[in-house]
């Protein structure tokens, strides 16, 4: 079985360097991206499994990202978690119309978040 | 009717005999019943008469009162009730009083007919109710009217202490001089409103029931008609007021919201960090290496500080508000302040890749601040930069000394405010982006805390757009020192300190508006009465014996109504009572506009006789009024002595230099210009705020120049670099001197950027094109178009044909051609003008030794 790629969208360094990290030791293949438009042109190259899509970010916020993948053929499969501070319910619910799967809030447990993905990959400890 | 048969009848029986006598008698008889049936239709044609007659005289009251309904400004239609009295009712003199429920009195609020000295002395004399109800005695009443003669019984009392106009020679039975009719106003509820007095009749007879029925009923209808303007402008007033708060509601409202969804964000960011590194060293310490738990550590340090950053800054906006703060003004030297944060500022810029430069005009700057909230201050704008500033870019901090302040400039070359936005900065929690794809951070705190501290030390904090990129911010610091001593020493120095700000600005309001006479009125100090705080032009006795109550002349209707009004010439219809006394002023036209702040009128500002013995113009209104909207939260301030003294003789101080230069600079030919180049903006559809903006801007763009040096301003070029420095300078003083008037965003661009050439070559930022804001180009061309025909000590004038085909010729280069297209068809009216103005001058110039630069135009216009 090939290894499960998993494409980390947030601006913040520090989650990002912890969460890339995380997830090698969990056997993922990473890719990384600031905003919105970086994660649309790694996208259709590096073709993840799982993306975690913060939403306010420069450029090009998660939501419309998220509403960018979910039109591209392919990529309509994969698992998108979105990840975000904004914990009000119309940005949930307007995440969640755009093709997420998860909503998690930060801060969040990183325990929990790579389980759920395991889940989706079907990986099993 | 039978005594009149009688008589008829009465020769015939008496004289004639038998038979002849019966026929006789009857023929007497039926002749004069014909007499009498004839006699009754004459009088019933005569009834029918005096009934048309009625009809048509009631008919044409309506109509009269139907106009009235038409009037939503309650002073006019008092005004016009007055005058229609006098026109359609038979009464040469009018007096409308209308009850003030407060005071339990009635007023005089209209008149018609009456002289200056009568009004004057029936606004000096409310009548009490109980004064009232002596003058409606039963006695006197005739219909719901009392008429009160001079010798009846009880009028002595009532008619002693009146005011009485002499009528001249009358014949017995006819009116009295002393006599006096009164019609109450009742209000659709019942209630007495006030009461119509009315004085010499056309026809001198005393009253009969007839001109009675047709006053009482012209006043019901007027007592509806003002009842419902009353109602009508309250209700309007409300719904403005209530339009208004719930604008300032709905925007604070937006800005809680985004300041909560901001604030809740900002501090889980680092909170994910410091949650998720723990988690991670909790979970993995086993397997992680020495170094890399010490990293991960540091993560969760570096986090925490940010979260602490970020609630220090909510602290400091929280200790802002309050009032208690302690506020430690010291001797502070700001460059040696600005070392000390350097450092900590460096390595910031050099962690985010940005250049960080600091220049200093002098190797100490002291001045009179709050150290602590300075250095708050200045760490709020750099971070602010560093914010907005991507890798690569440059942060400039520079403290430049000027005459009365300092201003410390922190400059950024990134991503800039946009024009509409430039306003909200300064408002708590407002953030330019606030969208989710915002790049940056925030709460919408840091400019906030940055005005309350130089709000705090009587500056002023603004920003202004840099070209290409980027944003420039300036706080201005007055410079302060004794004078703070001295506002706590007594009330009296600060009221002398005052008085002569108010002095200045009359004089400086004058020298704009090029007018003989200024008056700024205030309420005094019960609020009811409007007095002259402070006048030119106009004699010391008028000055002090001035009062007007809300709504009384001219100026108290502005008061009242808080809008300004502009009296042409001929404007004699409007039947409005004038202030001071006749025959002063070289035309009627006058302006009075309101001086507001808080959207209360604080103060109200009259100019009357222009220089040049004009009539005002519409453009005159625009001047004033852009100058008042300007002056009010600057007044308030000084009244409610929230604000120290600095403030004002800051003002003082500027005021004074800019008198000077516009001595010097502006006469009729700058006046053309001026014109010209409204005319242009006109035809370029600037609209009507923005019109006002450029009036004021033209009055004021080159106040600056009084902080250059003569013998840089008039040196022939070429100039050297420093000179050339120097010179340059003065668009920013020109803001600076105009920073305390408070003006908008569109007159800052506009004076800052009127030396920028269309192709890029001016100064201070090069824009090119139109990228130069419309204000700048239009003010550019009156700049140059003035210099050329006053000519310059290095240069002669010119023609203004001559002057005009070299601006042709700099069309797409200096000017903008669109502008320039327009703003030489408006000049070629002028060439006459100008033409008689240049010879003047030279004529005067060469018989003797008269100079007219210098000279001072108000006595050699005048």
């Amino acid at each position: 079985m090939p290894e499960p790629r998993v494409l980390i969208v947030e601006d913040e360094a520090p989650l990002v360097r912890l969460l890339v990290q995380a997830f090698r030791q969990e056997g993922f293949q990473v890719a990384t991206a600031g905003n919105g438009i970086e994660c649309m042109n790694k996208v259709s190259g590096f073709r993840p499994d799982v993306i975690v899509m913060d939403i306010m970010m420069p450029r090009l916020d998660g939501i419309d990202a998220t509403r960018l993948i979910r039109r591209q053929r392919g990529l309509d499969k994969a698992l998108i978690v979105a990840l975000s501070a904004r914990t009000d319910e119309t940005t949930k619910a307007e995440m969640m119309a755009a093709g997420a799967d998860l909503y998690m809030e930060k801060p969040f447990v990183v325990g929990q978040l790579i389980e759920r993905v395991r889940e989706h990959v079907g990986i099993r400890r | 009717m039978t005594v009149t048969t009688a008589i008829l009848n009465g020769p015939g029986v008496l004289s004639a005999p038998g038979g002849l006598i019966f026929w006789g008698g009857l023929v007497l008889l039926l002749g004069g019943a014909m007499v009498w049936q004839m006699r009754r239709l004459r009088r019933h044609d005569r009834d029918l008469d005096e009934r048309q007659e009625r009809v048509q005289g009631l008919e044409s009251i309506l109509r009269i009162s139907a106009r009235m309904h038409a009037f939503h400004d309650v002073d006019h239609l008092l005004s016009e009730v007055a005058d229609a009295v006098r026109r359609s009712l038979g009464f040469r003199m009018v007096r409308l009083r209308i009850y003030d429920s407060v005071e339990k009195s009635f007023e005089a609020r209209a008149y018609a007919g009456i002289d200056e000295a009568g009004r004057e002395y029936l606004r000096n004399l409310p009548l009490s109710l109980a004064e009232f109800r002596q003058m409606t005695l039963p006695q006197f009443q005739i219909s719901n009217s009392y008429y009160i003669k001079h010798d009846a019984k009880g009028a002595a009392e009532v008619l002693a202490d009146g005011y009485i106009a002499d009528l001249g020679h009358r014949n017995e039975g006819d009116w009295d001089e002393r006599d006096m009719l009164i019609v109450p106003l009742t209000s659709p509820e019942g209630e007495i409103s006030g009461y119509l007095s009315v004085d010499d009749p056309v026809d001198r007879k005393c009253p009969d029931e007839r001109t009675i029925e047709r006053l009482e009923i012209f006043a019901q209808q007027a007592a509806t008609a003002i009842s419902s303007a009353e109602l009508y402008s309250r209700l309007h007033r409300q719904n403005r007021d209530l339009v208004h708060a719930a604008d300032r509601l709905r925007y604070h409202n937006d800005l809680k919201n985004n300041f909560v969804a901001n604030v809740s964000h900002e501090l889980r960011t680092p909170l994910t960090s410091i949650k998720a590194y723990c988690e991670a060293l909790l979970h993995g310490r086993s397997k992680m290496d020495q170094g890399a738990q010490e990293e991960f550590l540091r993560v969760i340090d570096l986090e925490a500080e940010k979260l602490t950053g970020i609630v220090n800054n909510l602290l400091d906006l929280e200790r802002m508000d309050g009032s208690q703060v302690r506020f430690n003004r010291h001797q502070t030297d700001l460059v040696a302040l600005v070392r000390g944060l350097e450092g900590a500022a460096r390595s910031q810029a050099e962690a985010k890749d940005i250049s960080l430069s600091v220049h200093f005009d002098q190797k100490e700057i002291p001045l009179w601040v709050d150290a602590d909230l300075v250095r708050q201050l200045m760490r709020h704008l750099l971070d602010n930069a560093f914010k907005f500033t991507p890798a690569g870019g440059a942060v400039h901090l520079s403290l430049l000394e000027g005459v009365s302040s300092v201003r410390i400039v922190v400059e950024d070359n990134g991503v800039g405010i946009p024009d509409n936005k430039m306003s909200y900065i300064f408002d708590r929690f407002y953030q330019v982006d606030g969208s989710s794809t915002r790049e940056h951070g925030g709460q919408g705190i840091g400019l906030a805390i940055c005005r309350d501290i130089v709000t705090r030390h009587g500056g002023r904090i603004w920003g202004e757009r840099v070209q290409p990129r980027g944003v420039r911010f300036n706080a201005l610091l007055p410079r302060k020192d004794e004078i703070v001593q001295r506002s706590n020493e007594s009330q009296g120095a600060f009221f002398e300190e005052f008085s002569d700000f108010a002095e200045r600005l009359i004089q400086w309001i004058g020298e704009l508006m090029r007018v003989k006479i200024v008056s700024l009125m205030m309420p005094d100090r019960t609020g009811e009465h409007l007095v002259i705080e402070a006048a030119m032009g106009l004699e010391d006795h008028i000055v002090q014996n001035t009062r007007l109550k809300r709504g009384e002349g001219i100026a108290g209707r502005v008061w009242r109504q808080g809008e300004a009004i502009l009296v042409e010439e001929n404007d004699t219809g409007s039947g409005l009572p004038n202030i001071g006394s006749a025959g002063r002023y070289s035309t009627g036209s006058l302006i009075s506009a309101p001086i507001k702040s808080e959207g209360k009128v604080v103060a109200v500002v009259n100019v009357n006789n222009r220089l040049d013995g004009m009539p005002f113009s519409s453009r005159d209104l625009l001047l004033l009024e852009g100058l008042a909207s300007r002056l009010g939260s600057m007044l308030k301030k000084v009244r409610d002595h929230s604000e120290s003294t600095r403030n004002f003789s800051e003002l003082n101080k500027s005021l004074r230099k800019s008198i000077a230069v516009r001595r010097a600079r502006h006469d009729e030919l700058a006046e053309v210009c001026h014109e010209i180049c409204m005319r242009t903006a006109r035809r370029m559809r600037v609209e009507n705020e923005d019109l006002k903006h450029m009036a004021f801007a033209l009055q004021t763009y080159d106040l600056g120049l009084s902080g250059v040096p003569d013998e840089v301003l008039y040196k022939s070029p070429p100039l050297q670099p420093e000179e050339w420095e120097i010179i340059q300078q003065h668009v920013h003083t020109g803001l600076e001197m105009i920073e305390h008037l408070d003006p908008d965003q569109n007159v800052r661009d506009a004076i800052l950027h009127h030396h920028e050439h269309y192709d890029g070559s001016g100064y201070p930022d090069g824009l090119v094109g139109d990228v130069i804001p419309l204000g700048a180009r239009l003010l550019s061309l009156a700049d140059a178009l003035t210099a050329m025909i006053q000519g310059r000590p290095y240069r002669p004038a010119l023609s203004l044909g001559d002057a005009l085909s070299e601006m042709s010729a700099r069309s797409g280069t200096q000017f903008c051609p669109r502008c320039l297209s327009i703003f030489l068809e408006e000049a070629k009216d002028f060439t006459e003008i100008v033409g008689q103005v240049q010879s003047a001058r030279s004529l005067a110039l060469s018989s003797g030794p008269a100079v007219v630069e210098t000279e001072d135009p108000v006595s050699s216009i005048s």
